[in-house]
Order: structure tokens, then sequence, then C-alpha cells
């Protein structure tokens, strides 16, 4: 009883609560009178875009997705559509989804860290950043043919066609693609050895996949861009 | 005579007031609890709160706003309603009515429509915040779940929205978009290994999604349904869980 | 008694395999969440599932199978594009195709381009020759190409629910 006593003492039970009324409340009404007047001011200066009637024969040029979809669509450039439009989405989710259960770093709970959390912060942010800097390029230096415009150079249809694009030899794609991921969960894990076993295999595996496979449309990118490959891996049914 | 203090004194001394408002509004420590707990709409809120969770600079407001423009949209949304009709003959005709006929039409649309863009802005930085200060730690795993997918039937709605005004942008915009699913493997008609099902235009998940091989009158409806009815039903349904589970998981943040 | 039945109970469970005991009360407990799951999911199924309540059976879409008028309103070694019918008519001296106008790719419309004789498309600069072969851009295949045929009254016909290969052509 005694040494529960002495325990219970030196738990300090610190209690930084406030009235929600009117701390929080006023808050929240100031935030949502400042939202609402920025709508409706935004709405009074601009328009909402509406353009001519619906024609399936005569395509829009350039033809954009709503422009947070943007990042995709320019993922669209690189990858074939089961991957870029169906698969890397439905990774992004589920990387999402698991980033509770693979992040255990007790850690970081509750404020804001970046020196106790380097690795989850830093993956995290670039790959807000990732995702923003596609939507922008998609949104904003895409013109006519979804060609590439820097932002001082004017729009117009004429510029030079694209030379053609040729795929990798299937065992290559084969070796480089198998290797990266090899490389990629192998070398970490054998150059910091308590982050592999804090981690546990099954959390290791899944968080270095997920993270490879981002690195992996950032280098599919650059491959394209500075050697023209079309595909890593073709084969007649499936394309990468 | 003092005019005023009568007066309010007139108005809130009855039966009538007092049916309506339990208490008084005396800054009390009772009484700021009772403005809480006798509320409907705030008692989504605790009586006391942490203190972070009433930090702007910790919090920066963006659940609450995400939370406040889907309410503005619902509101916004079902007025929009009273002159749209899902219909290829008369939907692009409805939106120019609504931009030059109907008196107030254009500022609601245009509100409604900036108001989606605004809040899948907002609900992405919500997110970014509550991974820096580490909000998804436990015991709040589920609750980012929920969240996430609360993000992903943001940006559905947004883009089954973005379809009805039936003109050249939204047309296109749900061509490319819907055209990913043909590419769905196994279940898209063109998508890798789509042979083993036998999928054909007429028979995969896009034709699901569109209720035909085209862009046409089922698409547009279904896009409609999703967007006015069904989507926001199942948002509102994850929402409240959303906040439900805030307040069991002991506030915003930090470890319970 | 109670403590008897009780340890009885217990040591039979622990008997009765690996996956459950059906006694008599969890019998019930276990067929009534059956029922119901599979309730929901016949229902489920019939709602979401493959040919469901999602696919409708008819469809109200243009037909496949149209004219597209004479052989002789084409231009000799043109590309004309039937925006509403959604192909080209390509013709080469007298040889007819009809190719789809609908980019392989995420299915945006491609444009014929007259100055590089190419089909470019607006979505994701997909590149195609005359023939229809894709050469540049994203798009996986070659622009579909339909069967033509002549009719009776010596009109051409494009049947868009017939993809024939890519040499096939009409020589009139």
């Amino acid at each position: 009883m005694e040494v529960r006593a002495e325990s219970k003492g030196l738990v300090e039970f610190k209690d930084d609560r406030v009235f929600t009324w009117p701390t929080l409340v006023a808050k929240e009404f100031l935030a949502a009178i400042f939202v609402t007047v920025g709508l409706l001011f935004y709405s009074y200066v601009v328009d909402a875009p509406l353009r001519e009637l619906s024609n399936p024969g005569q395509a829009e040029n350039p033809a954009k997705a709503p422009w947070y979809f943007l990042g995709l669509q320019e993922a669209l450039v690189y990858f074939d559509p089961w991957f870029a439009g169906v698969a890397l989405p439905s990774l992004i989710i589920v990387g999402l989804i698991l980033i509770p259960y693979l992040d255990i770093n007790p850690k970081g709970n509750g404020y804001y860290t970046f020196k106790e959390r380097k690795f989850a912060v830093s993956v995290f942010v670039l790959g807000y950043i990732y995702w923003y800097v596609l939507v922008y390029i998609g949104t904003a230096l895409r013109g006519p043919f979804w060609a590439f415009f820097w932002p001082w150079e004017k729009w117009t249809h004429d510029f030079p066609t694209p030379p053609p694009l040729h795929d990798m030899p299937l065992p290559l794609g084969i070796i480089l693609m198998m290797g990266f991921y090899f490389v990629g969960l192998v070398l970490p894990a054998m150059i910091n050895r308590d982050f592999f076993n804090k981690l546990g295999i099954v959390r290791y595996v899944l968080t270095m996949g997920l993270l490879l496979t981002m690195i992996g449309t950032v280098i599919k990118m650059i491959l394209r861009l500075s050697f023209s490959i079309k595909y890593i891996i073709a084969t007649p049914w499936i394309n990468i | 005579m003092k005019l005023i203090p009568d007066l309010i004194k007139k108005i809130t001394d009855n039966e009538i007031w007092k049916s309506v408002f339990r208490h008084g509004y005396t800054d009390t420590p009772r009484n700021r609890v009772l403005q809480i707990i006798s509320n409907v709409w705030l008692h989504l809120h605790p009586a006391k709160v942490r203190e972070h969770g009433t930090k702007i600079r910790f919090t920066w407001c963006m659940g609450g706003i995400t939370f406040f423009i889907f309410l503005f949209e619902t509101i916004t949304g079902i007025l929009l309603m009273f002159y749209y009709v899902p219909d290829v003959n008369r939907a692009y005709a409805d939106m120019v009515d609504l931009m030059y006929v109907v008196p107030f039409g254009r500022f609601l649309r245009n509100s409604h429509r900036w108001g989606a863009h605004a809040m899948v802005i907002t609900v992405s930085i919500h997110m970014l915040r509550v991974f820096l200060t580490g909000s998804y730690k436990p015991p709040r795993q589920f609750n980012w779940v929920i969240g996430v997918v609360l993000l992903v039937l943001t940006l559905l709605l947004s883009f089954t929205g973005y379809l009805l005004p039936w003109d050249q942008l939204g047309y296109w915009a749900i061509t490319v978009g819907t055209n990913m699913a043909r590419a769905t493997p196994l279940l898209g008609h063109e998508g890798p290994f789509a042979y083993i099902l036998g999928m054909r235009a007429d028979n995969d998940i896009r034709f699901a999604l569109l209720g035909g091989t085209t862009i046409g009158a089922p698409a547009l409806l279904r896009a409609y349904v999703w967007h006015c009815i069904a989507i926001p039903v199942i948002a509102s349904g994850l929402m409240m869980m959303h906040f439900w589970r805030v307040r069991k998981d002991g506030g915003i943040s930090g470890p319970l | 008694m109670e403590t008897k039945d009780k340890n009885k109970c217990c040591t039979s469970e622990k008997e009765g395999g690996i996956w459950f005991t059906v006694s008599r009360r969890n019998f019930l407990t276990l067929a009534g969440w059956v029922m119901f799951f599979a309730t929901l999911g016949a229902y489920l199924a019939q709602i979401l599932g493959y040919k469901g309540f999602f696919y409708p059976k008819v469809l109200f879409e243009p037909s496949p199978r149209f004219t597209v008028g004479e052989p002789k309103v084409f231009l000799e070694n043109s590309v004309t594009t039937l925006k509403a019918r959604k192909i080209f008519v390509v013709r080469d001296g007298n040889s007819f195709k009809a190719i789809s106008v609908v980019c392989q790719h995420l299915g945006c419309a491609v444009e014929f381009s007259k100055e590089k004789n190419i089909f470019e498309c607006p979505c994701h600069g997909s590149k195609y020759y005359r023939n229809g072969v894709n050469f540049a851009g994203p798009a996986p295949r070659p622009l579909n190409h339909f069967e033509v045929v002549l009719d009776d009254a010596g009109k051409l016909v494009v049947d868009t629910s017939k993809i024939v290969p890519l040499e096939t052509e009409l020589i009139v």
C-alpha cells in the first residue's frame, strides 16, 4: 500500500483544460466568419468557370482534370493508366491509412517536433511536397497537347514533336526493378540495424516498400526525361 | 427610467423565453459549462478542452474550418438544387440560367464552386497538421483512418460535382477520370489481365460507374445522386464518428 | 452441482476441436450471425455486385452502325473528322479506313494535325502516325480501326462495334 501511494504521488497530473466556452467557441466563431467573408468576397470577384456545352467529339486542349487530380494526371504521362490512375492512388490511400500502424515511435505525440521523429516527418513532408509539385506542373506548366512550357514561355500549338520512346530490354528491366527493391530493402536495414529491429520485419518491409515506390516514381520520371525510356518492364500483359 | 434594461428584463423574464433558454448568461463557471452542454450544437464539444486544442498556432483551425465549409456547401448546394435538373438536355441551360437569370444564382454557384476548392485545400492542410503534431499516435490510430477516408470522400464529392454543369471542362475531366477506371487491373476492360474475367466496355467497372459505355444521361444522373445524396450521407456518418472519437480519445492530440 | 456443471462445460469446450464447439446455446447464436451476414451479403451483392443494380441491361445509346456518305464526298488523300460519330475517315487514293478518335490512353478525342500529318491527343500528348500507330506519349497501343463496308446504295457504312486489324482497308 505504501509503495502504491508513493508512486501515485510521483505522477504529476497536470490539468491544462480550459473552458470551451468562450475560449474555443469564440475562436471557432471568428474563424467561421473569416472563412465566410473570404469565400463570399472571392465569389463576388471571381466567377466560377463555365465553358461551352460539352461536345464528345472535340476535346478541350489541354483537357485537365480538377486541379487536385492533376498530380495523378501528370503521373499519367510517365505511367500506364492502370498504374498512375488505379494502383498509385490506391497505394497512396493504403499508405496513408497504414501510417499510424507503421510509425510506432511513441515520441512526438501531441506537439510539433522534428528532432524526435526525423524519418517520419521528412518522408511525409517530402511526399506532400512531391504531390503538390506534380499538381503545380500539371496545372501551370502543361499547355496544349500536354506539352511542357516553362512559366515564362507562351503556350503555343507549335512545338517540336518529341522523339520516339523506347522500352528497356526485358531482362535488364527486371534486373533493375528487382535490384532497386532488393537494395532499397536490404541496405538501410544493414546500415541502421536499430531502425530495422525497432520496426520488425513486417512494418519495415511495408514502410520501405511504400517509400521505395514513391522514390521509384521519381526515378521513372527521370529515366523518361533523360533517356526517353517508355517502360522499364515491358511485357505483352503488363507494363511499368 | 432605464429603457433598455427594462426591455431586456421584459423579454427574458417570462415563461416563453425561459422555455427556450434554460440558463442565464452571467459569466459564471456554471453558465460556461451549461452553455456547452445544454446546447445541441455546441455539445459537440466537451465543457472543457485541453489548452492546446484552443491554440490556433497549434491546430491551425483547419479541421473546424473544413467542417464549416462542408456545412456551407450543404446549404449552397441545396439552394442550387432548386434550379438544376440533371438531364443532358437541360443541365447546361440551367447553369446558364443560374449565372444570368436567377437572382443571386451566380453568387451562390460561385461560392459553392470556390467552397469546394477551399475544402480540398483545408482538408489537406488539416491532414498535414495532424501528422506534424503526431496526433495519429495511440490512442487515435483509427481516427486517422477515418480521416483518410473522409479525405477521399471530399475528393470524390468535388469530382462528381465537376460533371454536373455539363460543360466542356467537366465533361473531359470526367472522361479522363473515369477512363482510369477502365484500366483497373482485372476489373476494367483495358486494364492488365482483364481478359481473364472477360471484361468488355459494356460490363466492366467503368460501366458500373457511368451506367453506360459513354458519358451520357445515366452518367450525369449518377454523378448527381452520388454528389447530392449518397456521398454527403456517407461523409456525414463518418464525420460523426470522427468527432465522436476525438472526444472519446481524450481531445485532439496528446497521450490519453 | 453448479460448479461441477461449469467444469464439465469448459472441459468439453476444450476438447471440441480448434475452431469452435457447437453447443446448443451458441448454435443458435452462430446460426443467427450466419443468416445475418448471408442476407446482408446477398443484398449487397445484388446492389454492388457484378451485373447487379448498377449494371443496366438496356442502353439508350447511338447505334454503333451508321452511314457516313458516298465515297466521293471524301477528298483523295485526306483525313475527315466526323465529330458527332467520333471517327476519322482516312482516304488514301481509293482506300478507305475508319479510325476512332478515342485516344487509347485515357479516351480523349485526338485531333489530326495537317502540317505534321499525325494524330495528337490534347490530354496527355500521345501521338499517332496517320495509320493510327502510336509513336510518342503514353498511349499503349494504336487507335482502333472500325469496319467499313459499302451498302447497296453505294454509301460507306461504319460499324464501330467491329474492330478490325490495322492493315484492313476498303478499296472502292
